[in-house]
């Protein structure tokens, strides 16, 4: 299946060549947002800020096929 | 110390205000308002007052101590207004003893007026040569005339057409006029009043005196500690500024695109802190700058053009917002010019972004032509019918054209983040006596940004119990004269609000504790809404426009769904 990972701030670090931070990762089916991440070579201790599909997640969460993963250091303004 | 400077009669007296004791910041500044002046009073007329007061802690040195408030019954939202602002002239205030400047009555003669504020007191003098002249060069002026370091805070033409939503622009720690007290109009109580500028020049100031100076560092210690551990308040910010934000409401679909009609802004990458800070550091211009002296997060910055001049300075994410995702713009240079025109002509950024956007949902303008937005901020500068429209807010726009999608409480523009996916801001828009203002109750926190817990931004569910006890909070540090981002230190670290408690007693010889505290914020809260009620603005107008509970907002599809009976629940203390 196939996953939109978009990666925020410090972490686009980890796909300096990604057009804003945006990958599409090919995964196997079932696999959750913490293999993404490792996918990705992103440390998840790094993370604060899991969405799906715009809707807050954490790592054991099941992706399907065309999802939307964002992903976020701790981050915060106003 | 407190001044009384009389504009009808130029008249200055001083006295010790023994009944605002126990008061800074915000708690003052309504405190004098309500006790003051008329809640009948019109705006723009001889019974309003235009208070400018320093924080429990403005002077002191305290981490992020810098903040100065502004208060007057508010010519754009008809409530009691408080609007605070960085940069260096709270601390040289406090430096000089003044806990606050109350400006009453109306001048009879037409000619622009200057506060001169030193250690000899306060003098009004005519400055003919200021009228018409907007904030940059209003502010260069001021500056060889008393000095590159004398702290500027002044309006332009905007201020001095009466405008209702006029702001009030002050110069940063560099002498540039980046820093504004934006909300609600205060530039046009200012105009009405025949106030151009207060110069602040604290030569001979004399360092603020402690009932114990040792437990005040040991809690300002307490404070910069926790600033400096909190991944936001020592990462984040510092390195992308405010304007981080745009993505991450974007991706949770909460950035108010097009008027209001997407949660979602294609271009949000284009406009967001990312690219701000990229294109900055390209240019040579500045993230990680400070706004006032003592602070230690830095979130503002300096933008600079393609050329390498410098464009603009604390370019904020509501900004980028109003004047970009809000009206389909992702062009960050053309927005930054945007940013510039507002700050020079003096015009709040969110009510102008929000005003156009409403403009633009009219056919005014196409969204997405960020020309024709630019030329539309220009006419607010020639103060043009159009612009004279536009310079009145959102409500006004959207009165003028007919239009039913105006995102506004009280009469003040709704900021970045939709009360429809962000439903914890969207009770504080509902319910603060700001009218609608984010920084009243940051529901963000919790909502999107997982700091201080979480509750689901979606549900409506917990969002009451979130906004009240930010709004209770924060009405307390908006009183200290501390810069409200500490809040994400507070939220998480113990030791931050130890450290701010330690320090207000310190500062003092009091005891109190946090629940003394707290009861300072409600009755701030109490105050404010006492006054509003005398304006006729009550419980009834503590709600959301009509069509946020009625249309639907891409991407998630939800509609603002939280019951009247329970936006009447915040203020029940
Ligand atoms: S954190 Fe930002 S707004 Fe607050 S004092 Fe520092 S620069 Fe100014």
């Amino acid at each position: 299946m196939q996953i939109e990972v978009r990666l925020y701030a410090t972490l686009r670090q980890a796909a300096p060549d990604a057009p804003a931070g945006v990958l599409t990762v090919a995964a196997s089916a079932g696999a959750t947002v913490a293999d993404l991440l490792a996918l990705v070579n992103v440390d998840p201790a790094a993370v604060r800020l899991l969405m799906v599909n715009g809707i807050a997640a954490d790592l054991g969460r099941v992706l399907r096929d065309g999802d939307r993963l964002g992903v976020f250091p701790p981050l915060g303004g106003g | 110390m407190f001044y009384r400077v009389n504009m009808a009669t130029l008249a200055v007296s001083k006295d010790d205000g023994p009944q605002y004791q126990g008061l800074g910041g915000r708690a003052l500044s309504s405190r004098i308002v309500s006790a003051e002046v008329d809640p009948a009073a019109h705006p723009l007329g001889a019974a309003n007052k235009l208070v400018f007061v320093t924080g429990l802690l403005s002077g002191t040195g305290a981490p992020n101590g810098g903040r100065m408030s502004l208060g007057a019954k508010s010519p754009l939202t008809g409530t009691i207004k408080e609007s605070n602002v960085g940069g260096p002239m709270s601390t040289k205030l406090g430096r000089l003893g003044i806990r606050g400047i109350i400006v009453e009555g109306l001048p009879n003669k037409d000619v622009p007026y200057v506060l001169k504020v030193t250690a000899a007191g306060i003098a009004i003098e005519e400055a003919p040569g200021l009228k018409g002249l907007d904030i940059y060069d209003t502010a260069a002026a001021l500056q060889k005339q008393y000095g590159a370091k004398a702290a500027v805070g002044c309006i332009g033409t905007a201020g001095e057409n009466k405008m209702a939503q006029a702001c009030v622009g002050f110069t940063d720690m560099e002498g540039a006029p980046t820093r504004q007290a934006g909300r609600g109009g205060l530039g046009a109580v200012m105009g009405s009043k025949g106030l151009k500028a207060i110069v602040v020049d604290d030569a001979r100031g004399r360092p603020v005196s402690f009932a114990d100076e040792a437990a005040f560092r040991a809690g300002a210690k307490k404070l910069s500690g926790a600033l400096l551990a909190h991944p936001v308040t020592s990462q984040g910010l510092p390195t992308y500024g405010t304007d981080v934000l745009a993505n991450i409401l974007s991706e949770a679909g909460g950035l108010p695109t097009r008027n209001f009609s997407s949660g979602r802004f294609e271009g949000a990458n284009n406009i967001g802190g990312e690219t701000l800070h990229a294109t900055a550091m390209e240019r040579g211009g500045k993230t990680g700058h400070g706004c006032s002296p003592g602070c230690i997060i830095r979130c503002s910055n300096i933008y600079k053009d393609k050329k390498g001049d410098v464009l603009t300075g604390g370019f904020e994410y509501e900004s980028c917002w109003s004047l970009g995702a809000d009206l389909g713009i992702d062009n960050l240079d053309d927005i930054a010019l945007m940013n510039r025109l507002c700050d020079d002509y003096g015009v709040d950024t969110i009510e102008t972004g929000v005003a156009l956007g409403v403009a633009m949902e009219a056919g005014v303008a196409k969204f997405g032509d960020s020309k024709a937005a630019i030329e539309l901020i220009k006419e607010i500068g020639k103060a043009t019918p159009l612009g004279r429209i536009l310079g009145s807010g959102a409500e006004v726009t959207g009165k003028a054209f007919g239009i039913t999608r105006v995102p506004t409480v009280k009469g003040q523009a709704i900021p970045a983040y939709d009360p429809r996916a962000v439903k914890g801001v969207g009770v504080t828009y509902a319910t603060t006596p700001m009218g609608a203002d984010h920084t009243a109750g940051y529901s963000v926190t919790a909502n999107i940004l997982s700091v201080g817990g979480k509750v689901d931004p979606l549900k409506p569910e917990g969002q009451v119990d979130l906004s009240r006890n930010l709004q209770i909070a924060t009405a307390f540090l908006d009183s200290t004269g501390l810069c409200l981002f500490v809040a994400f230190a507070v939220l998480d670290i113990p030791e931050a609000l130890e450290g701010i408690i330690e320090m207000c007693n310190a500062r003092f010889g009091w005891q109190k504790t946090a629940d003394d505290y707290l009861e300072m914020g409600k009755q701030v809260l109490r105050d404010e809404r006492a006054f509003n009620a005398g304006a006729g603005i009550g419980q009834g107008d503590d709600d959301l426009p009509e069509f946020f509970r009625k249309e639907q907002l891409p991407p998630h599809n939800v509609v603002f769904d939280i019951p009247k009976s329970e936006l009447d629940k915040v203020f029940n203390f």
